[in-house]
């Protein structure tokens, strides 16, 4: 007895006695393994797909102005303060904020560790600025000015290192999509074969059938809720097995202090997207079963 | 689908030759046609052909040659599509039962009403009674394989039935009876017959062929020896 029938998912008889298949016992695991890996891809996807959302909702549209530490404190905060005013001073500028030097520790602290500050290191001091939206600036001459009011400072764009990582993290993304594809394919070429395997398997009771009156669709139908059930089963297996992988790797994941910055983590709403997979399953077992059943029976008297 | 004439022959050959593969010819220059309402015989000996000759009315095969037409429809025009519609017409007790064993004795009867379309308690009276008539009111709920041969037979045979065809076909339908219920099965047909079923009784029986008054198609060698009605 199969699990599918253990279920109870085999109550409506059929004519043709499918549950007794061989394909019937394996194809649910087969499913289940595929519906596994779909899942952990499309997860992949989703996931790459939300740090890059994050990344460009948070990074764009900034600059980052590092400081360096002058000869003395005062000295330090008097050349933040000359930066800050000519920020202030420009219209593209839309929000200016100093990181103290306990922000700026923090930063550094996963490298240097806790109290990099209080054993005397000279970190530079960072300056935030938020530019408006569709603001053009003129980095070289923002370099020039700043450079001029503080000495050795650096103006970091990050829409280049943005764009950059953004294209790389897309490739990921893509190649992660291709695999969903890729292993979909697969699937239905298993059931493919399995569907002409159960067709010669029950040639018999096929030809009996077509005999009596019965019409390719009627018995294709019955080839395609029994494949529809065994993907759902199977789907439904791996999707869920998946999901527990996934709950387990993100607790792990949010226990890394160093990865939190990256946002590896799955918004609400993929989980529902997820949750489509075993239906997709189901949907692509019935749509390969139906297409192979009657083009097997087309080929019969 | 173009529809079927009720006023044309309900099977026509005319030349009609047959092989398997590439093997020899194992029908040849068959032709006879069987009105409306008629019931004949078709007898011969082991590997005259007899099997053959119904199977190619029955569409389970094509001739190689000559013209088949059934319910007045040549079957070279008949695209595969319309087969089912002609099948429904057409009641086939095979030789060897071809019975679905997972299916129960009224499974098996009724599934010419539900590849029909048919559904509901109605179709469940009505094959019951079919079965109680032919003896196997014991068995309504038994599977084939808890059957004697001569039960699967009756079994056959309610199922060929049931639709009330316009042409019932029986591949040698009292083989496996005893002579009480394979008279009981030929009153069966003859019942079917006065309804306007064409019935064609395959067999080598003489002593039965011999109780009745019905023409014959007798086949020699893949050759029509006498012609039927």
């Amino acid at each position: 007895m199969t699990v599918a029938m253990r279920l109870g998912l085999f109550r409506r008889p059929t004519d043709i006695p499918l549950d007794r298949d061989p394909a019937a016992r394996t194809l649910p695991w087969i499913i289940a393994v595929m519906a596994f890996l779909a899942t952990i891809a499309l997860a992949g996807a989703l996931l790459l797909n939300n740090v890059i959302v994050r990344w460009s909702n948070s990074l764009s549209g900034t600059l980052t102005i590092q400081v360096p530490a002058a000869s003395g404190a005062e000295e330090t905060e008097a050349r933040i303060k000359r930066v800050v005013s000519l920020l202030r001073e420009d219209k593209s500028v839309l929000r200016v904020r100093v990181l103290s030097a306990a922000e700026s520790s923090a930063l550094v602290e996963p490298w240097l560790g806790r109290g990099a500050a209080a054993i005397g290191l000279p970190l530079p001091r960072l300056i935030d600025v938020g530019l408006a939206e569709d603001a053009r600036v003129d980095l070289a001459e923002l370099r020039r000015k700043v450079d001029a009011a503080a000495p050795g400072a650096s103006v970091e764009e990050h829409q280049k290192w943005l764009d950059e990582m953004i294209g790389v993290i897309r490739w990921g993304w893509r190649l992660a999509l291709v695999v969903v594809v890729l292993i979909f394919f697969a699937a239905a070429m298993t059931i493919v074969f399995a569907m002409r395997t159960s067709l010669r398997i029950h040639r018999a009771v096929t030809d009996v059938l077509h005999l009596i009156g019965a019409r390719d669709q009627y018995i294709a139908e019955q080839f395609q809720r029994h494949a529809f059930r065994l993907g759902l089963l199977g789907g439904a297996i791996g999707t869920g097995f998946a999901a527990l992988v996934l709950i387990g790797l993100e607790r792990i994941l949010a226990k890394v202090e160093t990865l939190q910055a990256m946002h590896l983590e799955l918004p609400v709403w993929s989980w529902a997207v997820l949750a489509l997979v075993p239906p997709a399953a189901a949907a692509l077992a019935a749509v390969a079963a139906r297409y192979t059943v009657l083009r097997g029976l087309a080929r019969m008297m | 689908m173009q529809g079927i004439d009720p006023h044309a022959p309900v099977v026509r050959f005319h030349n009609v030759g047959m092989r398997y593969g590439g093997g020899p010819e194992v029908l040849r220059d068959i032709s006879f046609t069987l009105a409306r309402g008629a019931f004949c015989f078709l007898t011969g000996e082991s590997g005259a052909g007899k099997s053959s000759l119904l199977r190619l009315m029955y569409l389970a095969l094509k001739p190689t040659r000559g013209v088949t037409a059934l319910f007045g429809r040549d079957l070279v025009t008949v695209a595969r599509r319309e087969l089912p519609e002609l099948r429904r017409n057409i009641g086939v007790v095979f030789q060897d039962f071809r019975l679905i064993d997972h299916l129960t004795a009224l499974e098996n009867v009724a599934l010419p009403l539900r590849v029909g379309g048919a559904r509901g308690d109605d179709v469940k009276k009505h094959v019951a009674d079919l079965l109680r008539w032919v003896g196997l009111a014991n068995h309504i709920d038994s599977y084939p394989a808890t059957l004697s041969g001569g039960e699967q037979q009756r079994v056959a045979i309610a199922r060929a039935v049931i639709n009330r065809p316009s042409l019932l076909l029986a591949d040698e339908p009292t083989g496996n009876v005893d002579d009480a219920m394979a008279m009981r099965l030929m009153y069966l047909f003859e019942e079917l017959n006065r309804m306007g079923t064409t019935v064609v009784i395959a067999t080598h029986n003489e002593q039965l062929v011999g109780k009745f008054d019905y023409p014959r198609l007798l086949l020699a060698n893949g050759v029509l020896a006498q012609d039927g009605p």
